[in-house]
């Protein structure tokens, strides 16, 4: 996959590795590295990079300590003024990221969260998702099953009136794009997510009965 | 024998009349005190530190009505009524009606300074207890952070690389696989329990949300002890200090291991969190958060030596002097429904979770 992903992390060693993973797993990739909040924020907004991996816990600049509320503030911006940027949190403790919890159901880019205890297989599924526009947010990070409204309505136009895509944006007064969003986050908000041999829209629509969310 | 207790006994008839008046100046005084205190805590300080300290004044009211010969009063009332009588004791024992007319004003102000003093200190106390709290707080947090960022990120780094090595068509020298491999295992091992400590000394959430510190906390405590639980959790909650969010938390890890003994048959349990706006001032709405446990016990036995256990009432207290709240139970049947009741910072309408 020709793309360029800029990886912000403060530890030199986790760069590594993490570049060694990226350029393994998209071995035709451009991968930028960046230590502080700044540098990270002028090579995106040089670059315009398909994926940014970030770590929450980063310096402002060089020599500063690392916080993770910088972290939090560089998530904010990013959202705020790329909002389709695709974005992959990559934290030992990512659990600050819930202040964010309203902003990153808005986003309309990839998000996903993983935590650094997590295998390297799984590790790299969160960064495909989040590079295909999906969404992933910890089950412990929710309080049990969260559904916009407007979530709920693309149910009930897709499951129970039948439509396609195109009609429900027509029906909803939005754009493709945003349908495609809300599915994303429709389908993290039930835990379905992409498995070999399984449709997902199926899948969202067995899990959305169980959850009486449709008739 | 004190100076009050031999004077009584010479002339105790003589001064039965003049003890009476003494007292019910005394009860008078204190009463006054109640209702003055009564009256500041339902105007604006509502569950404020006036709550403690209105106790004691009403308590010391109905000791003195008595005569002090009521049975089961707390150690705070028999306290202060011991500071009051230690007082009057400096004062010539009066033998008269009039000699205690004369003197009432005497007592009445002592009594109105010795509250004073009483409503200070306790004051002080409570400020002095919630500034280490938040100091010990902070620290905690702040270590907890550090092994995130120190020793868990090289973990990291090391497994990553172990990872690799393990990849297909990487090769080792020598048993390459199975001693990767345990080193992998023993590494997740080490992880885990460094994230259980770390979770220990700044339980998850606890900055960012009440209700998810909550749930994480329930989760892990329900894994425990096989416990038949039942979360009501709201989806919005305003955010609260750290400290006191921790209090909370603590406050709820202590009732459960108190109100939950281990018992052959499973406690049904049910855990709920509300904010609760309360109604009684247009222009100041005083809005609450409300904890409650509601557990379901086998026999009236059980209940009876769990209502008698001083850690709940340690725990009574520790909700009143750190969280300045309330820790309440009510009974019905079989069922016993305790309540943590503590002031809000503001009205609930806001952050994590989705309307």
């Amino acid at each position: 996959m020709n793309c360029t992903i800029v990886v912000i992390d403060d530890h030199e060693l986790v760069l590594d590795g993490t570049v060694n993973l990226l350029k393994d797993h998209y071995p035709n990739a451009t991968i930028q590295i960046a230590q502080t909040r700044q540098t990270g924020q002028t090579l995106i907004e040089q670059l315009q990079p398909d994926l940014v991996v970030v770590d929450l816990s980063i310096p402002e600049s060089e020599g500063a300590t690392a916080r993770f509320e910088t972290g939090i503030e560089l998530l904010k911006f990013l959202m705020q003024h790329y909002p389709t940027l695709n974005i992959v949190v990559q934290s030992m403790n990512p659990k600050p990221l819930v202040r964010l919890k309203p902003m990153i159901d808005d986003h309309e880019g990839g998000f996903t969260i993983a935590d650094k205890k997590l295998r390297r297989d799984e590790m790299l599924t969160k960064l495909d998702m989040a590079l295909n526009g999906g969404t992933y947010l910890p089950k412990e990070m929710k309080l049990g099953l969260e559904v916009k409204p407007e979530w709920l309505e693309l149910l009930r136009l897709a499951y129970q009136e039948g439509l396609q895509d195109k009609a429900i944006a027509k029906e909803m007064n939005i754009s493709d794009r945003t349908v495609r969003n809300y599915w994303t986050k429709v389908q993290d908000a039930l835990s379905v997510y992409p498995e070999d041999n399984q449709n997902l829209r199926t899948q969202v629509g067995i899990r959305a009965r169980e959850e009486g969310l449709i008739d | 024998m004190t100076p009050i207790a031999s004077s009584i006994k010479s002339n105790k008839k003589e001064q039965e009349g003049a003890w009476a008046t003494y007292w019910s100046g005394l009860a008078s005084v204190c009463t006054r005190a109640t209702v003055y205190l009564e009256h500041f805590s339902h105007q604006e300080l509502w569950f404020s530190n006036f709550a403690g300290l209105q106790f004691s004044a009403s308590s010391l009211a109905e000791l003195c009505h008595s005569g002090c010969r009521k049975r089961g009063c707390n150690v705070l009332s028999v306290y202060r009524i011991v500071e009051v009588v230690f007082f009057i004791e400096s004062i010539p024992v009066p033998h008269t009606r009039s000699q205690c007319v004369a003197i009432q004003p005497v007592i009445i102000l002592i009594c109105m300074m010795l509250l004073l003093w009483s409503m200070v200190s306790y004051l002080e106390l409570q400020r002095s207890m919630r500034w280490w709290f938040e100091q010990r707080t902070a620290h905690l947090e702040v270590q907890s952070e550090r092994i995130h960022n120190g020793v868990m990120q090289e973990l990291f780094v090391l497994r990553r690389d172990l990872e690799a090595a393990l990849e297909p068509g990487q090769t080792s020298a020598t048993d390459p696989n199975q001693t990767d491999q345990a080193k992998l295992w023993a590494i997740e091992k080490i992880h885990h329990q460094l994230e259980q400590i770390s979770d220990e000394l700044s339980p998850p959430y606890i900055a960012d949300s009440l209700p998810l510190a909550i749930q994480s906390h329930l989760q892990n405590w329900q894994r425990l002890h096989a416990a038949d639980l039942e979360i009501e959790l709201p989806t919005t909650w305003e955010q609260e200090a750290t400290a006191q969010n921790q209090i909370i938390l603590m406050v709820l890890n202590e009732l459960l291991q108190i109100v939950m003994p281990i018992s052959p048959v499973k406690l049904p349990c049910c855990v709920r969190l509300l904010a609760q706006n309360k109604t009684n001032s247009v222009e100041c709405p005083k809005p609450f958060g409300e904890l409650l446990v509601k557990v379901t016990y086998p026999n009236a036995v059980m209940i009876s030596s769990i209502l008698h256990t001083k850690e709940l009432r340690y725990l009574r207290r520790v909700m009143r002097g750190l969280a300045r709240g309330h820790l309440f139970h009510r009974r019905r049947e079989l069922t016993v429904t305790w309540y943590c009741h503590w002031r809000l910072r503001s009205a609930p309408s806001l952050t994590v979770g989705l309307d």
